[in-house]
């Protein structure tokens, strides 16, 4: 990890703040593997039970689970305390962000490290409904509250403590995991321009650079913010990424010009019209037998109730308004009001790559696993949900 | 720059029946980052105090961790979050009930 991804330890009192982050980590790994396991033994052994005797049936939605799980201790516990070490994730990162980033070596880096991608940023872009005032995540003022890259600092910083230690070195698992899934499922395809929509810091974009050394890799945000950071990182990283502010719903690249739109973990922050907007426009842009690929939660209606319930937790309390709704949807229908045709939709799912040998991984998209209580629930042993279409007519 | 707040700006999302349970959950957990980064100092003190003497401020500040001391944080967390979430998972008694007390002891 590079120096301008940790916070400065000559600062008063650094070290009592990575202590504070590795313990709210530590948290939230307890949170999502020990206090999870717990709540879905309470919920299997009294509450679904408890249910049937009720109703003389076991729940068939989430919201009978979600209801009936309101009641339990194990969910009040597990709730309280996961919304707390969501809180303390931000309120660990911020004041360090906020103390380095007023320092003058912050201001040097800005002027000093050109040469590697670049940065366009559209001060006339309007923030759309879907991120202007929402506190994403509970990140106190939001992703995106101005053009400085505090907030960028502030999301990648917290991001690394709310990883848990569960999404690659630098937070790029998802990146590495979907570009080698291409690399080894597709090995005739070689894109050469490839896009990352709703890039945030550009976490995930970097690793297609890293994957595809040939090819030239845009991120496009809505966010000032985390585009600004973002490129300070890419470049600490050593790795070009072309970042520019762009609202993925109208995007401002001619026709037929990339191989691969790529997102990662945004779709669930589009109303869906705006899903299907972004679709239409990634297929404009998409060159013929280019590649639309989304990292995604899995769609609700392959999980069971309770898996359903779990997943979606965050759209009750982890300020995620549109989340279900997503969730709520069949991913090719989305794909296909996009323009793209039924017959080259594809879904998949893909263990992490940064946490075995490229060879093992290789051998995995081969004989990718199903859908299981482990798909998108970050924890220990996560396995990655994605979907995709190829540009064909 | 302008300062980024520490919390958001809406209400907290309450789950327990009582108020002050959720405030109860959040200091104790904020407590318990605070015990945490105490007993990490106190770690980093004892490993630089074997190695480099005295000069512990600056060592203290500078201190990176092995792989071996990451692992054996890693476990100290671990046990330290079971003791303090140790409750999770066990039942509580209801209350006694005195509304109808059937025997009163006055020895």
């Amino acid at each position: 990890m590079t120096a301008m991804l940790q916070p400065d330890r000559s600062k008063a009192d650094a070290r009592a703040l990575l202590s504070r982050q590795s313990f709210v980590a530590a948290l939230r790994g307890y949170v999502l593997d020990d206090l999870a396991a717990a709540m879905r033994h309470a919920y299997e052994s009294e509450i679904e039970p408890a249910f049937e005797r009720t109703h003389e049936r076991p729940p068939r939605t989430q919201d009978e689970v979600h209801a009936a799980m309101q009641q339990s201790a194990a969910f009040k516990l597990y709730s309280s305390i996961r919304v707390n070490a969501q809180e303390m994730v931000w309120r660990s990162v911020i004041p360090a962000a906020q103390t380095d980033l007023a320092g003058p070596e912050h201001a040097a880096a800005d002027t000093t490290a050109a040469h590697l991608g670049s940065l366009t940023l559209d001060p006339a872009l309007a923030l759309p409904a879907n991120v202007a005032g929402i506190e994403v995540h509970l990140m106190p003022g939001g992703y995106a509250p101005d053009a400085s890259a505090l907030a960028g600092a502030i999301y990648d910083r917290g991001l690394a403590v709310f990883a848990a230690g569960m999404m690659g070195r630098n937070q790029d698992d998802i990146g590495l995991s979907m570009a080698h899934y291409v690399k080894y499922r597709f090995a005739d395809f070689r894109p050469r321009r490839i896009l990352d929509c709703g890039a945030t810091v550009g976490h995930n974009s970097v690793p297609w650079a890293v994957t595809f050394p040939d090819a030239e890799v845009h991120a496009i945000d809505v966010s000032a913010a985390v585009l600004a950071y973002g490129h300070h990182r890419a470049q600490a990283l050593g790795v070009p990424v072309h970042f520019r502010q762009m609202d993925a719903t109208r995007l401002a690249y001619p026709d037929a010009s990339f191989d691969v739109v790529f997102s990662s973990m945004f779709l669930h922050e589009l109303p869906v019209a705006d899903i299907e907007r972004f679709f239409t426009e990634a297929r404009r842009v998409l060159r013929p037998g280019g590649l639309l690929l989304n990292m995604e939660l899995p769609p609700n209606r392959e999980l069971a109730p309770y898996d359903q319930f779990y997943l979606d937790w965050d759209r009750y309390y982890n300020e995620e308004p549109y989340y279900r709704a997503y969730r709520d949807q069949a991913p090719e229908e989305l794909v296909a009001a996009g323009g793209f045709t039924r017959g080259s939709y594809f879904q998949f799912v893909v263990p992490q790559y940064s946490y075995m040998p490229d060879r093992e991984f290789a051998a995995a998209v081969c004989a990718p696993p199903a859908i299981g209580q482990q798909t998108g629930r970050l924890s220990s042993g996560v396995q990655w949900f994605g979907f995709g279409a190829w540009n064909r007519p | 720059m302008s300062g980024t707040p520490l919390d958001t700006a809406g209400p907290r999302q309450r789950f327990f029946e009582a108020e002050s349970i959720d405030h109860l959950v959040t200091m104790v957990l904020e407590l318990a980052a605070e015990v945490w980064a105490v007993r990490e100092r106190l770690y980093i003190i004892e490993k630089e105090a074997e190695h480099l003497g005295l000069a512990l401020g600056s060592a203290v500040a500078g201190h990176a961790f092995t792989a071996q001391e990451q692992a054996e944080l890693a476990e100290m967390r671990r046990c330290m979050l079971a003791n303090i979430l140790r409750t999770v998972g066990r039942k509580h008694r209801d209350p006694p009930d005195f509304s109808g007390a059937e025997t009163v002891h006055t020895d």
